[in-house]
């Protein structure tokens, strides 16, 4: 395991991702919201996971303005920093690699996103319905997003 | 020819606090596979979030889980004062850890009780649930309620621990102590509790990474990690305490790590009523007005492990998002390594050895034939096939 200096770490992201890394954001103290590009996404979680020994933490699924985001959030327990790597993508297309292959600990938050919000995550070992079988149809997708929708679709 | 049976367990048994199906595929005794279901308590939380102001937000995360109540309302304080930027008085954060510090203990000691039940130890059960009620009236004096406290605020605490009330709760506190000695050696010193527990639902320290599990779970495989530790809130770095950690990686050892935090826990909570009596009395809240634009990462270590949560604002007084990972989420994955080859009664102590949020309610649990679809056993019978194991096992020492 390497150790990681974060004074310098968004230069050493920027030199081994160089144009995968769009901006770095330091939203607080220990906490940094990294930019990438959805195609890079395997390789940099793969480099916190394997090369700096992060913990995966979770994933976010939400909406934004162009489309959606999923953020994937890492800890390093060892300085309690959180860094999460945040992927935008298009409304047309939402889909994405998925990290279940990499790291079982994504498996279940993959499939928990796909059926709110219908995003798919590529290469899912099983991308079926986690939290509500049989309560929504197969195509429906509750926290998906809806122009000019302002009920609540989930009926909460 | 074997007999191929599935067993679910749930959606409502006593082995679980929520709703949730277990289905062990069996050959024989032996487990071969298992299969998890849930959403049977989707209740939208997150959603419901976004139609709150970030004060009543409190109050609906507080309600995420009956056991460890304060553990949620800790991590999303902890994300909106990143985010705010706010300081909260000394005498605030003594409390919170005094809070959470208890729930810790009721939580462990609600856990050793129904762990002595699966294993046919009513007595521990008994010890361990009426010991508990100690923790639950301190509760009541402290907070006004034995669960679901409403003591966090952005910015501190509601209420205060007056000074004159330091010394009895101090007293209290420490009749705790010969009954978490009384129970340790009930635990650690029996043969036959050794014999269930030990080499039982093994999870190796590439298990919990790969699955991402934290807490007691993780301790207990020789992976120290602690956010009370890692990233230190609340009254935590000004304490002395250590993690405990054990390198056994099956039950006993989960069982032992909860045993000896429950030591740490009452340690902590005395030295941080010490440190309070220095205090001025009432400095409990600095008042946060505004929650500016961004995002915050927020977490708190649990009974059971971390809570993390994430807020994203906008700048309004309601969150756009409210994203919640409770700890039992990353450890019930477990259950595909720790279960599979065991045998089926062991199957109900490996399953209550993460703590999963039990519920009160006793449904059905039935056994069918694989091929036949006759009906063989139902959730008692796994209890009692478990009681009959340990029984067995007394006889022969």
């Amino acid at each position: 395991m390497t150790a990681i200096n974060y004074d310098i770490l968004p230069d050493i992201l920027k030199l081994n991702f160089n144009s995968d890394i769009r901006r770095i954001v330091i939203q607080q103290r220990k906490r940094l919201v990294v930019y990438i590009r959805k195609e890079s996404l395997l390789e940099i979680a793969n480099y916190f996971l394997d090369e700096l020994a992060y913990r995966f933490i979770i994933a976010t699924g939400m909406v934004s303005d162009k489309g959606y985001e999923v953020i994937y959030h890492f800890s390093d327990d060892k300085n309690g920093y959180i860094i999460n790597l945040l992927t935008e993508l298009e409304e047309s297309k939402p889909e994405i690699e998925s990290l279940a292959n990499l790291i079982d600990a994504a498996n279940w938050i993959e499939r928990e996103i796909h059926e709110l919000y219908g995003i798919k995550f590529i290469n899912h070992p099983n991308l079926t319905k986690l939290i509500s079988d049989g309560l929504w149809k197969d195509n429906e997708f509750p926290y998906a997003r809806k122009k000019g929708d302002n009920q609540n679709p989930a009926g909460l | 020819m074997s007999t191929k049976t599935i067993i679910p367990i749930g959606p409502y048994h006593p082995l679980q606090e929520e709703p949730e199906l277990f289905k062990l595929y069996c050959e024989g005794e032996i487990v071969k596979d298992i299969e998890w279901e849930t959403g049977y308590n989707h209740r939208g939380i997150e959603k419901i979030n976004e139609s709150k102001t970030f004060d009543q937000v409190f109050f609906v995360v507080e309600r995420v889980c009956g056991i460890c109540s304060t553990s949620h309302p800790f991590a999303y304080a902890n994300a909106m004062e990143e985010l705010a930027k706010a300081e909260i008085p000394d005498r605030a954060k003594y409390i919170r850890t005094i809070i959470g510090e208890l729930e810790r203990l009721h939580s462990h000691l609600l856990w050793v009780g129904l762990a002595g039940h699966f294993l046919g130890y009513n007595t521990v059960f008994m010890w361990a649930w009426k010991y508990r009620e100690i923790v639950l009236d301190l509760f009541e004096r402290i907070t006004g309620n034995r669960n679901n406290y409403a003591m966090f605020k952005i910015g501190g605490v509601r209420r205060d621990i007056p000074n004159s009330q330091i010394a009895d709760i101090k007293s209290v506190l420490d009749t705790l102590k010969p009954k978490v000695d009384l129970l340790t050696g009930a635990v650690m010193d029996d043969p036959v509790i050794h014999a269930r527990t030990k080499k039982v639902g093994i999870l190796s320290k590439e298990d919990i990474i790969n699955y991402g599990a934290v807490g007691p779970t993780a301790r207990a495989s020789g992976i120290a990690i602690d956010v009370r530790k890692d990233d230190p809130y609340a009254a935590y770095p000004l304490v002395n305490w250590k993690v405990i950690t054990s390198e056994g990686c099956d039950v006993f050892a989960k069982a032992e790590v909860r045993l000896l935090e429950l030591y740490e826990s009452i340690s902590i909570i005395d030295q941080c009523l010490d440190k309070m009596t220095h205090l001025k009395e009432g400095d409990i809240l600095n008042p946060v007005k505004n929650i500016p634009e961004g995002m915050a990462f927020g977490r708190a270590e649990a009974p059971r492990g971390e809570v993390f949560h994430f807020v994203k604002s906008d700048g309004s007084n309601s969150p756009v998002r409210h994203k919640i990972r409770a700890p039992s989420y990353v450890n019930i994955a477990t259950f595909k390594k720790s279960c599979v080859g065991q045998t089926i009664a062991d199957a109900t102590i490996i399953l209550a050895a993460v703590d999963p949020c039990y519920c009160c309610t006793e449904r059905m649990a039935f056994a069918y034939d694989y091929c036949t679809g006759k009906k063989i056993m139902n959730g008692l019978d796994l209890i009692r096939i478990s009681h009959q194991k340990t029984n067995e096992l007394k006889m022969k020492m």
